[in-house]
């Protein structure tokens, strides 16, 4: 029984965050068929929470919260009493690789510019996300054409072992949301029944696999709405639920949260993050983005491009584990004096004032609390601080 | 788009949610919708058509109503291929089922085959009330009396029409009675002003011609320039010199007693022969379905009556004048004694009769339109590939990228125009055939280039906008290669031997026009004909069904490959 599920749906509805409790309650009820009786209630709660919330405010809160929080206890309750009956009827997947590439290489040449992609070897493997990051102009979007199949290679193996070796049939196991998606016609709910059904899922399923995906992307209130009548952020929230909708092997988005606030960008990125783990239908997700903490907060792996290679490719918190110094980025009442008073002078292997914040690089025996422990005593009052020794933040700053 | 939406029943609703969610691809060519607005719209063309005035003298032409609908017609045909190409299936990378492709492509070309209804739909209706003013029998009846009676009118240009303006056409009866007596002061004005003339006018004013007999008058076909050009020349040749030589003003020509002989001379053409020409064509509305007398039972009748001598009769005149007035208000009810009176003088009859032939013709022509469909083929034909081309290109344009559709337009434009400027240059000089010949060879062998280039889309690792292109042209082209092939090979090649029966037919005539094989030659080279012309047609039509089961899936996964291949840069 995933009763860590079941533990994280009661502590979530013992807090405030009942936006996640009734997208996990969606999640944990589409994961089992074993649930299939109680998933129609988890979507209309979901679709009730996203009825009720009004558009741009906080989180519910009072009778309505209450109520929906109540039915939401019900539900997880009901799951509970099932017991033993969902290990064995679970739908958890191994996971498996549905993309590699090995020394694969691209060259641009334009106006006397030339530009190189790679060699770069990569595997995506489904229930995992990897994020693709680097300064502009680096190849990211290169990199998440080729995955994608947009885009050809001129050197290396690429491979899609699970997809059918069909170019067409292929791109229809593979989903791709462009920085700035294409504008589209007719209602949203048009549009995600249509995408369903040429997919091949039709009839009830259809309705069915429509509904939950609008539900649980909170496009509930949206349906009928058409393309000029959302907002950016909504605009990305419905490409990713038409691609969802025909659930894919393989979701590739291209800067997908640039124009989205930060509670978008978390909701966003959450939801991501559930897709890729869910138990029924585990997808490989890979996305390129700028705001790197929030995507080594989701991703397990990542690439990291400079200049068109890859100066770091692996899991997420692999990175440099073996290093011999910490970086971190501080900001407040301190200037390099102060510092190497408060640190002593050998604990200051660099200070890099970068206009907004101070990088300061230590040994690897300073840790982060040795380090806020010495500037407490030495009466520094910081507003910021950010250990980046295990970021590829601190790749952006180095030459290679 | 809301008003629409409004007019949208709710059964269609439900009808286009099942749809969508159980046929996305019949969903996505809006059929149902598309049918629903065609009702209504045929149904408002019919009320339109109810409505228009229609009256014996006073009715529009269903032709020109036709190509007035075309501008809504044409407006709601692009609204039509707007929403259709909205919603793709292979753009978005959708399972793929050949029939669930051919059952797109066939209800396309249906949809945009039924767009045409809307013009027609009124024009019919029109035109069917047009044709229902009058009964067939009365209609067929009234024609043939008017057309008994022409013998007694002068018909002709010269008389003078004081309803017609050479600018603004005929007046309307408001203001007919205005211009007629303004027409009648200037006459009466200009004649003051003038001495009084001396010259003989020639009788009937040339609306009519002499004849030295009646057997002359019944061969007037065959041998009309000598007989009616010898004898009139000769009347008018003595008119003419005799005015002459009453000329005042020309003191050496001025002879009174040589006017007189001349004069003598008209005379006695005039004494002497018969003053005829009916023509009845001019009243005899083509149609295909109502029976008149023929001109010749109607001229058979007529000189019966005149070489017997039997008097104008009033009643049949009064009803030919009546048949005439109640189908044109400017044919004019002169009454009996008074056609009576100019036929005698011999003058252009004043009941400007002819008035009425235009709106017989109209009706004729409207009573044949209630068998428009069956009497029609050619022009269904020609509607029903021109909606079959403009599906294939719809479909085409659906499943491709806009840019080498465009490139493919201009691309079909042009070639044509270069391989005729090439044929020009090239032709007999360079190349020993002529330019007809040279075009229509480089025309066969660049569409089997643009096929040998299709097994090229296979192999293809990237996606490329020329072969992009080429592979749309080749779809354009394929249905009708197969008749453009069996064409050249009659043409030029005679594979069905009718050059060589031709030839052989010339060959017998020159040596004997006579000869007992011509017969059956003839008869044999005109069922060579309707052979071959069944053999085109089931070509053409072959063609197109082979593309619409066959060859347009296996086009649409060219497409589709082409759209899935990655780009190059």
């Amino acid at each position: 029984m995933p009763a860590h599920r079941i533990d994280e749906l009661r502590a979530l509805l013992a807090g405030t965050d009942l936006s996640l409790a009734t997208r996990r309650l969606m999640d944990l009820c589409d994961d089992y068929a074993v649930l299939h009786k109680l998933r129609p209630q988890a979507m209309q709660l979901r679709a009730d929470y996203n009825l009720s919330r009004e558009m741009g405010a906080g989180e519910l809160s009072g009778g309505s919260a209450d109520d929906l929080k109540e039915r939401a206890r019900g539900i997880v309750e009901a799951i509970a009493a099932r017991g033993a009956a969902l290990v064995e009827q679970g739908h958890a997947q191994e996971a498996s690789t549905v993309y590699w590439s090995e020394g694969v290489v691209k060259r641009y040449s334009s106006g006397g510019h030339r530009f190189q992609l790679g060699p770069i070897d990569l595997e995506l493997r489904t229930g995992e996300i990897t994020g693709v990051v680097g300064e502009n102009g680096n190849g990211k979007t290169t990199l998440l054409r080729q995955v994608a199949g947009l885009l050809n290679h001129d050197e290396g193996v690429i491979h899609w072992p699970a997809a059918p070796a069909d170019p067409y049939e292929r791109r229809g196991t593979i989903a791709w949301i462009a920085q700035r998606s294409a504008r589209w016609y007719g209602t949203l709910l048009q549009n995600l029944r249509f995408t369903a059904a040429i997919h091949g899922i039709t009839g009830a399923a259809n309705e069915d696999r429509v509904q939950y995906t609008l539900h649980r992307l909170g496009l509930t209130r949206f349906a009928n709405l058409t393309w000029p009548q959302l907002s950016s952020g909504y605009k990305l929230r419905f490409e990713l639920a038409r691609m969802v909708v025909w659930r894919p092997r393989i979701l590739v988005l291209d800067e997908p949260i640039a124009n989205l606030d930060l509670q978008a960008q978390q909701l966003f990125l959450q939801d991501l993050k559930h897709l890729a783990t869910s138990a029924r239908n585990p997808v490989s997700i890979i996305l390129s983005s700028q705001q790197l903490h929030e995507i080594e907060a989701i991703a397990d792996r990542i690439v990291f491009l400079k200049n068109g290679k890859p100066v770091y490719s692996g899991s997420t918190t692999g990175f440099d584990q073996d290093r011999s110094s910490n970086v971190y980025e501080l900001k407040g009442t301190l200037d390099r004096q102060r510092l190497i008073t408060a640190l002593g002078a050998t604990n200051v292997l660099a200070l890099d004032d970068t206009g907004i914040v101070l990088r300061l690089t230590t040994p690897r025996a300073l840790g982060p609390r040795e380090l806020m422990l010495a500037l407490a005593n030495a009466g520094i009052e910081l507003s910021y601080f950010r250990d980046i020794s295990t970021s590829t933040r601190k790749l952006f700053h180095q030459d290679t | 788009m809301r008003y629409l939406r409004k007019l949208i029943p709710t059964f269609l609703w439900q009808w286009d949610q099942r749809l969508l969610q159980d046929w996305p691809r019949i969903w996505a060519t809006r059929v149902h919708l598309h049918l629903w607005f065609l009702l209504l719209c045929n149904a408002l063309a019919v009320v339109l058509g109810l409505l228009i005035h229609v009256s014996h003298r006073k009715f529009p032409n269903p032709e020109e109503l036709y190509a007035y609908m075309m501008v809504p017609t044409i407006a709601y045909a692009a609204f039509w291929v707007y929403r259709a190409v909205r919603f793709n299936a292979e753009k978005r990378f959708g399972a793929r089922k050949a029939y669930s492709e051919v059952g797109e492509f066939v209800v396309l070309w249906i949809s945009s085959l039924l767009i045409m209804t809307i013009p027609t739909t009124l024009a019919l209706t029109v035109g069917l009330r047009i044709a229902a003013l009058t009964t067939d029998e009365e209609f067929v009846d009234e024609v043939d009396q008017l057309g008994g009676q022409l013998g007694w009118f002068y018909r002709g240009s010269s008389y003078y029409d004081p309803y017609y303006d050479s600018d603004y056409g005929y007046a309307g009866d408001d203001d007919v009675q205005e211009i007629e007596v303004a027409l009648r002061t200037v006459q009466a004005e200009v004649d003051a002003m003038r001495p009084k003339p001396a010259e003989r006018v020639a009788q009937g004013a040339g609306s009519h011609r002499f004849f030295r007999s009646l057997q002359e008058y019944r061969t007037r076909t065959e041998s009309e320039d000598r007989v009616l050009h010898d004898l009139h020349d000769e009347y008018s040749s003595w008119i003419q010199r005799g005015n002459n030589a009453l000329d005042t003003n020309d003191s050496i020509g001025y002879d009174p007693d040589t006017a007189a002989y001349y004069f003598a001379k008209a005379d006695s053409v005039e004494r002497a022969c018969p003053l005829l020409l009916v023509e009845f064509d001019d009243l005899r509305p083509w149609s295909e379905k109502l029976r008149f007398k023929p001109d010749s039972v109607l001229e058979q009748e007529y000189l019966v009556r005149f070489t017997q001598g039997e008097p104008m009769h009033a009643e049949p005149i009064e009803r030919a004048l009546a048949i005439a007035n109640k189908y044109s208000k400017r044919a004019r009810l002169i009454g009996a004694a008074q056609v009576a009176d100019e036929f005698e003088r011999r003058v252009p009859s004043t009941t400007n009769i002819d008035a009425c032939v235009q709106q017989l013709s109209r009706i004729a022509k409207a009573k044949d339109l209630r068998y428009f469909f069956v009497k029609e083929p050619g022009y269904f034909t020609f509607i029903a590939i021109f909606s079959f081309s403009l599906a294939l290109l719809l479909v085409a344009f659906k499943r491709i990228y806009w840019q080498p559709f465009l490139i493919a337009i201009v691309t079909g434009a042009v070639v044509p125009i270069i391989v005729l400027i090439a044929a020009l240059i090239l032709e007999h000089d360079v190349i020993p055939l002529s330019e007809e010949r040279i075009m229509i060879y480089a025309h066969w062998l660049i569409a089997v280039f643009l096929f040998a280039m299709l097994f090229s889309i296979g192999s293809l690792r990237a996606y490329r906008t020329n072969r992009a292109v080429m592979v749309l042209l080749a779809n354009v082209i394929v249905p009708f290669f197969a008749v453009f092939t069996l064409f050249i090979l009659h043409e030029e090649f005679d594979v069905f031997g009718e050059d060589a029966l031709s030839y052989t037919i010339e060959s017998i005539s020159v040596s004997n026009v006579e000869d007992p094989r011509l017969p059956a030659l003839h008869e044999q080279a005109t069922v060579l004909r309707a052979f071959i012309n069944r053999m085109m047609l089931g070509t053409l039509w072959g063609g197109i069904a082979l593309y619409v089961l066959a060859l347009h899936p296996l086009f649409t996964r060219l497409y589709a490959r082409l759209m899935a291949l990655p780009e190059r840069s």
